[in-house]
């Protein structure tokens, strides 16, 4: 009897080995980094206006908004004019931001933010700077 | 004459052989948790990427390429080459909605040369940057080579 159970015993510890050590030597899959989802917003924007996009983010995540490019007459060349650069909610025919900044172009986020699932639009507006109509670029990224 | 008790002796001979073959098992199973057998392909890449463009450029038009930066890091844009030799627009910034063109955030007009004429930093993402001409293209055309180097 006892000779039994020793022998059930030893094939638990074999079995509980197999399962916990099995998988330790597969080797992994080497990865590519995967670029988020994009989206980007352009127009031309004239002396005291506004434009926003609406978005939707589809899951809780990092929301970045890059004001990417202000140029009176395309391709170039480029002007470093400050702009405001909003983030909210679409409201009708407008966008109540919530967060904003103020910002020249550059190709690394001004605006980031925490977000859950929802429809969100992204605003650039005039501070007053502008002399005449400029076509912008505003890169989203969002989960 | 004195009686054994087989059952008695068997159990204490087989208790430690239990735990020698479950010592073995474990070695057997778990020897090599640190010893990848192949090596795996870094998801990241290490250091910086260069890319060429060459390309003619008409009157009034561009010469672009996309490039993607897989981190975080700073992106430099040389106009190596100008054919005829002529001062050009050198941009960088990221494509526009439909991918057709690029929407430039910095720009210089510079002629060719042996150092980046544009620095950017840049967020993980893809880009573009090239030439575009400001009104020195002849009818012939331009020759020009844009060397851009990116995380």
């Amino acid at each position: 009897m006892k000779t039994a159970t020793t022998a059930v015993s030893f094939l638990c510890v074999i079995g509980v080995l197999t399962v916990a050590c099995g998988n330790d030597n597969t080797p992994s899959t080497p990865t590519t980094p995967l670029l988020p989802s994009s989206e980007v917003f352009t127009g031309t924007l004239g002396a005291q206006g506004s434009s926003f996009y609406s978005f939707t983010v589809a899951t809780s995540g990092n929301v970045s908004i890059t004001l990417a490019s202000l140029v009176p007459k395309a391709p170039g060349p480029a002007v470093n004019t400050v702009m405001g650069l909003g983030v909210g909610t679409p409201d009708g025919t407008t966008c109540a931001v919530t967060n904003s900044v103020t910002t020249a172009p550059g190709l690394t986020a001004q605006l980031v933010n925490s977000l859950t699932p929802a429809t969100y639009c992204a605003k650039i507006y005039d501070l007053g700077q502008l002399t005449g109509p400029v076509d912008f670029a505003v890169r989203i990224v969002h989960p | 004459m004195r009686a054994v008790d087989t059952s008695r002796a068997h159990a204490r001979l087989t208790w430690p052989a239990v735990a020698l073959l479950a010592c073995a098992a474990i070695c057997t199973a778990c020897s090599n948790d640190n010893n990848p057998s192949t090596p795996t392909t870094p998801t990241t890449p290490a250091g910086t990427v260069t890319e060429t463009l060459n390309g003619v450029m008409a009157p009034n038009g561009t010469a672009i390429r996309t490039f993607t930066a897989r981190q975080a890091g700073t992106v430099t844009v040389q106009l190596a080459r100008v054919d005829p030799s002529i001062t050009v627009g050198l941009g960088v910034g990221i494509r526009g909605a439909t991918g057709a063109d690029c929407k430039f955030t910095q720009t210089v007009n510079t002629q060719s040369g042996t150092t980046a004429q544009l620095t950017a930093t840049v967020d993980l993402g893809t880009y573009c940057a090239g030439a575009y001409d400001i009104g020195t293209v002849g009818q012939g055309g331009a020759t020009v080579t844009v060397t851009v180097t990116h995380p």
